[in-house]
């Protein structure tokens, strides 16, 4: 990841939405995930829209699953996390940290 | 119990038009979901969840299309609609210059000459760039919705609604004929 880069909120939230997930990671675990978790009520498109613009970083790799019945006879595309994605979870979470650090006062939290 | 979400071939059509990627991984991801709903919703409930998905998803996945290079399949789109107004108009002009005729038969002509030109249309965008017939069509249903909704007694209503039906079936087709092609 280059230096400065960091994630954007919802690119930070699918990512770790893909790394809890694991191998059952795919469109619609991803946006329940992240609406069970934050309460944030996502579209599926601005999940497809994050998740291709983390595969393009090479964060995440995809792959299609096989075709199913309850999918109306479509596969699902699978999302995995990579090496690379790991290390920018980590430098996002370390900055968030950082910049966090002693404003717990500030926003009233005991 | 119906389990298909209502009207679901017109999202995949949204969808297509559009240029979204994953399109078929997406309709499956709301198919699926759209059956969860139903097991505890009615199917008016679930099926304004499966809209208010896909009307929310339109905007976001067609500027991704753009991002991803998709102005170029825009760009060849425009320039053909563009060309395809004056060969279309050339040829009305041209017709009705020689063939004397009444205004039913004037409107006939003109729609056979939109459409075959809405062919050709679609099949010259298709062979500049794939996708691009799909832009084209979008383009021409929003012009031609764009006449109905402003223009509305300038021609008879049959012929807003053959261009509003048909036009769209005629570019497609040329776009799918240029696929086979290559």
């Amino acid at each position: 990841m280059p230096r400065g880069d960091l994630l954007g909120s919802l690119e930070h939230i699918v990512l770790l939405a893909v790394v809890r997930l694991g191998p059952d990671a795919y469109g619609v675990t991803v946006r329940r995930e992240i609406e069970r978790r934050t309460g944030r009520d996502v579209s599926i498109g601005a999940v497809y829209a994050t998740l291709e613009r983390l595969e393009t970083k090479g964060y995440i790799s995809s792959l299609i699953g096989e075709p199913t019945a309850e999918r109306g006879g479509r596969a699902k595309r699978h999302f995995r996390v990579e090496t690379d994605g790991v290390r920018a979870l980590r430098v996002s979470q370390d900055a968030i940290k950082k910049m966090a650090v002693g404003l717990s006062r500030a926003w009233g939290t005991p | 119990m119906t389990q298909r979400p209502p009207a679901a071939v017109w999202a995949n059509l949204a969808f297509r038009l559009i240029g979204a990627r994953d399109v078929d991984a997406i309709i499956g991801d709301l198919t699926e979901e759209y059956r969860i709903h139903r097991r505890s919703d009615s199917i008016a409930t679930a099926g304004c969840w499966y809209w208010r998905q896909v009307a929310r998803s339109l905007p976001i996945l067609a500027t991704m299309t753009i991002r991803r290079g998709g102005w170029r399949m825009v760009a060849v789109a425009t320039v053909t609609y563009v060309v395809a107004q004056v060969v279309e108009a050339g040829g009305q002009a041209a017709v009705f210059a020689f063939v004397p005729m009444d205004a039913g038969g004037r409107a006939g002509v003109s729609l056979g000459i939109g459409l075959l030109t809405a062919t050709l249309a679609g099949y010259v965008a298709e062979s500049s760039r794939s996708g691009a017939a799909m832009a084209l069509t979008a383009m021409s249903l929003i012009t031609v919705v764009m006449l109905m909704v402003t223009l509305p007694d300038t021609v008879p209503i049959w012929y807003q609604l053959a261009f509003l039906t048909l036009g769209p079936v005629s570019t497609l087709g040329g776009g799918v004929l240029s696929s086979r092609r290559s």
